[in-house]
């Protein structure tokens, strides 16, 4: 078989999958939002655009994802700075510390912040000892601000630190002979060497805080004012059943979410892979004392944000409601059957999003191998464009994707609704992005002598792929499939859409939870929360492990 | 082992840009050839092509009188060993050396044999279970070196070998890289882009320059009688004096005169030329010389000797003063002084004349 039989062996499933899982959900969102099907082409289009509504949800999920991507950079870039160049006490905890946010479930990290900014929460326990407060930030932009640059933080500090400890820092110290100051050498030199990678970490964290959902749903408070466009379509589709205007503003969805993931895509390739050269750390200690003074207050904000709003969820599951110091009783509730319509074992739950998320990780991580290896070889032109549409999955919001699903397959034999099935395909496809950048960062790291040298020692190139390639990406192999479990395991948004009580995950589980009153239900979604903090964090614990060894967006 | 033939190799990369062209010569069972030649000049290319890691547009590659040309790389029985040696990360020293019997199959006892027997004969025996990482640049191309003979290749390439070495460390290697080579009596080419590595380690060198070979012998014989003035420029030669054949002498106005050896058929003009390592500057008209003056452009220590660059018209000559322990100032003419019988004669087309007796000629 020829190499060029080969790539199309491969390539062809490939596109079926995109096509089927992501073109025709799409394609099938246009026509409803045109409207084809009932003759009315663009009366919904017309009808959302006179109405001021949408324009100010429009407004207000580009505002607020841009003020969310600032204040991530304001805080990501110094710690990357420090990351980068500074061998201080405590740095590989603090770097293993911010993956764990990235990978966090939206919706325990919404918990967290619920509980650690809540009227009882510690902010006001804080304020109230030096005679402040109370503050009520749940249900403002400030709650759902703090909760996005939380766990968006560490794309910043991954991309630019990457960036940063390959930057050679000679040519910052040539700047200052060439007498420039700290800080114009910074300005001049260093910071425009960083700009693609800066650049390219804003537009992953807009694009995250664009298709914000379970953040706003649970932090947002039921404040309308807060809805994102993801929101917005959530409503539309399952209270108002408006599912023109749901498909059309789905569409509005898209075309922002490509335009980052278009100028992620750019800065990307302009970027390059890594030079594996790595400036060597400076010592703690040759630094002078107001910089250190500088680099311990920002670790310790660092450290504090990441740390507070995780011990205020736990916390809160062993105290909530509790006249005693610690209390067990939320756990026990757990597996106490309410009786209730919307009562979720959580054992079940628990089964259900191991099935789902080690199902997605392998697939995605299968699917994503295949997508890899066949755009590693390609350049130029065609490259650009295969990797375009290879990463297009990137580009579909999660509600949307679950809505489009659900528009898609509802007939004849492909009606699935209410198959676990379409659980399986929303999470696979959105994990398989992440796993391809991160598999093919590590695949155009090979140095290409390598294979050719077991070539020349006698090596088929299937033989040279199983004893020399695959073990050396094979870390960067397990840490993908590891971050796309995290990903299908905290998956929310397309869940909420596609799933049944029969196989609800946890999260479902956790919002079924808070949206019924009294300590025993929010205690019992904390509980399940912290169930989920453990899994992740077993997951970030196999990342961490193998992160040395892998380059990109890991 | 095998002898080398490469047969009217062509390999073009872009329309017009010959990378190999019409690369021709033979290397015999068990002798070592060096490729010389400026950086770019297709070396790399020619040795990719032997291994088959590119295919030939025309041309054939023969392993004693087998055919390879169209052959897979890994059905050569070519062995490289890379410039940047391409050792893998994932793999521990003997896993490393062992990787080419593997592939071919050899079981387990045997492979874990000869995997020691390399490893003696390259003495890292005690490295056998380090990580790549854990080696010195020494060991690692010693590694390298192992891993490539392991399979014992019927025609063992070396990509610039010392490549990455730095220079002290490189005489070191460079003989224990030849008395390797030697002790495995293996047909070898090597690339260099360094003079000083194929005078070291070879038997016959290969001179090539912008993908055609220029000269091919033996070493000694290149060195002695460049065939063109490109060959010698490439080996070190340089210009004495460019000028016309007049009453038994080449001349050059500002320059000199040196004679012509007796029945060397010069006439018109002329090309005279010699290697840097037989020159020696002198006191001008002290009839020392050769004939060629010129003034003393530079000077560098040697030792407690003086090397000094020396103006000849337009041109630079290096020439050793060993006169006087005190260099000469600048500015100073200098005569130079030639070792008998190492002048070299061209023609205005740039071949070499051997007619006559060269080694009368200084005389």
């Amino acid at each position: 078989m020829s190499a060029r039989a080969g790539r199309v062996l491969v390539a062809l499933p490939l596109l079926v999958l995109l096509a089927v899982f992501l073109g025709w959900p799409v394609g099938t969102l246009v026509a409803r939002a045109l409207a084809l099907d009932e003759g009315g082409a663009g009366e919904t289009l017309r009808t959302l655009a006179a109405d001021r509504y949408y324009w100010e949800r429009a407004a207000f999920t580009a505002g607020q994802a841009l003020a969310s991507t600032a204040l991530t950079l304001l805080v990501g870039v110094p710690a990357a700075y420090a990351l980068a160049r500074v061998r201080f006490p405590g740095r590989a905890l603090l770097v293993t510390l911010l993956t764990v946010p990235f990978v966090l479930p939206t919706l325990v990290v919404a918990l967290a912040f619920q509980q650690l900014l809540g009227p009882h929460g510690w902010l006001n326990d804080a304020l109230a000892l030096v005679g402040l407060g109370p503050l009520r930030p749940l249900g403002t932009l400030w709650a759902v601000l703090a909760a996005h640059v939380f766990y968006n933080v560490s794309i910043v500090v991954r991309l630019v630190g990457a960036a940063w400890s390959t930057l050679d820092p000679a040519t910052e110290e040539a700047a200052r002979t060439l007498s420039a100051g700290r800080l114009r050498a910074l300005t001049a030199s260093t910071l425009p060497q960083l700009r693609p990678a800066i650049a390219a970490a804003g537009a992953l964290v807009f694009l995250s805080c664009f298709t914000s959902f379970g953040v706003v749903l649970v932090l947002g408070g039921g404040n309308p004012q807060l809805d994102t466009l993801e929101v917005v379509v959530y409503r539309l589709t399952t209270r108002l059943v408006d599912l023109p205007a749901a498909a059309t503003l789905a569409l509005v969805q898209i075309g922002g979410t490509l335009g980052a993931v278009a100028v992620y895509g750019m800065l990307q390739r302009r970027g390059g892979t890594l030079r594996p050269s790595v400036a060597p750390l400076r010592p703690w200690r040759a630094l002078r004392p107001g910089a250190r003074v500088l680099l311990s207050v920002l670790v310790g904000t660092l450290v504090t944000f990441v740390v507070l709003p995780l011990a205020a969820l736990v916390h809160a599951a062993f105290t909530l409601g509790a006249s005693e110091l610690v209390t067990g009783r939320h756990v026990q509730a757990l597996f106490r059957d309410t009786g209730h319509v919307s009562y979720i074992a959580p054992l079940d739950a628990l089964r259900w999003s191991l099935t789902f998320a080690v199902g997605a990780s392998v697939t995605a991580t299968a699917i994503a191998l295949a997508a890899a290896l066949l755009l590693r070889r390609l350049r130029g032109r065609a490259g650009a464009m295969a990797d375009a549409l290879l990463m297009a999955p990137l580009a579909v919001p999660a509600v949307v994707l679950g809505f489009g699903y659900l528009v898609t397959f509802n007939r004849g034999a492909l009606d699935l609704r209410g198959s676990p099935w379409l659980v399986f395909a929303a999470h696979t496809l959105l994990a398989y992005p992440f796993v391809l950048r991160a598999l093919l960062a590590a695949l155009r790291a090979l140095d290409p002598q390598l294979v050719e040298a077991t070539r020349t020692l006698g090596a088929s190139p299937r033989r040279a792929w199983r004893y020399v390639e695959l073990p050396l990406v094979a870390p960067a192999l397990a840490a993908s499939a590891a971050f796309a479990f995290t990903i299908s395991i905290g998956e929310f948004g397309s869940t909420l859409l596609l799933q049944q009580r029969e196989f609800a995950t946890i999260p479902i589980a956790i919002y079924n939870a808070l949206a019924r009153p009294g300590d025993a239900n929010v205690g019992r979604a904390l509980v399940l929360a912290c169930g989920l903090l453990l899994v992740t964090g077993i997951a970030v614990a196999l990342i961490d492990r193998v992160r040395y060894r892998v380059t990109g967006v890991l | 082992m095998a002898a080398l033939t490469v047969d009217s190799l062509s390999r073009t990369f872009e329309p017009n840009m010959h990378a190999v062209r019409d690369v021709s010569f033979t290397v015999p069972d068990g002798r070592i050839a060096a490729l010389l030649g400026p950086s770019g000049c297709g070396k790399s290319t020619l040795l990719r092509l032997i291994a088959g890691l590119e295919r030939a547009d025309r041309g054939a590659v023969y392993l004693d009188n087998r055919e390879v040309t169209r052959l897979e790389p890994q059905r050569r029985g070519v062995g490289l060993m890379f410039q940047e040696l391409a050792l893998f990360p994932h793999l521990r020293v003997f896993d490393n050396v062992a990787f080419g019997l593997r592939m071919l199959h050899w079981p387990k006892v045997r492979r874990a044999r000869r995997v020691a027997e390399m490893l003696d004969l390259v003495g890292l025996t005690r490295l056998a279970n380090r990580r790549i990482d854990e080696l010195s640049g020494g060991e690692r191309q010693r590694v390298a070196l192992a891993r490539t003979l392991a399979p014992a290749p019927a025609v063992l390439l070396l990509d610039e070998p010392l490549g990455a070495i730095d220079e002290p460390r490189k005489r070191l290697l460079r003989d224990d890289l030849r008395a390797l080579l030697r002790e495995v009596r293996t047909t070898a080419l090597l690339v260099s882009h360094d003079l000083r590595d194929a005078v070291a380690i070879a038997d016959d060198v290969i001179v090539m320059d912008a993908g055609s070979v220029l000269q091919t012998g033996e070493l000694a014989r290149v060195l002695g009688f460049p065939a063109t003035v490109a060959v010698a420029e490439l080996v070190g030669y340089a210009t004495l004096v460019l000028g016309e054949v007049q009453g038994g002498t080449v001349a050059e106005r500002d320059v000199g005169a040196v004679a012509v050896p007796l029945g060397m058929p010069l006439d018109g003009r002329a090309r005279v030329m010699a290697h840097p390592t037989t020159l020696l500057a002198v006191p001008a008209r002290r009839g020392l010389g050769c004939g060629v003056v010129g003034s003393v452009l530079a000077r560098r220590p040697d030792g407690p000797q003086h090397v000094l660059d020396v103006a000849l018209g337009a041109r630079r000559v290096e020439a050793r003063w060993e006169w006087d322990l005190d260099p000469p100032p600048l500015g100073e003419r200098v005569e130079l002084a030639v070792r008998p019988g190492t002048l070299r004669y061209f023609t205005p087309g740039g071949a070499i004349l051997e007619g006559g007796t060269a080694a009368h000629a200084a005389q």
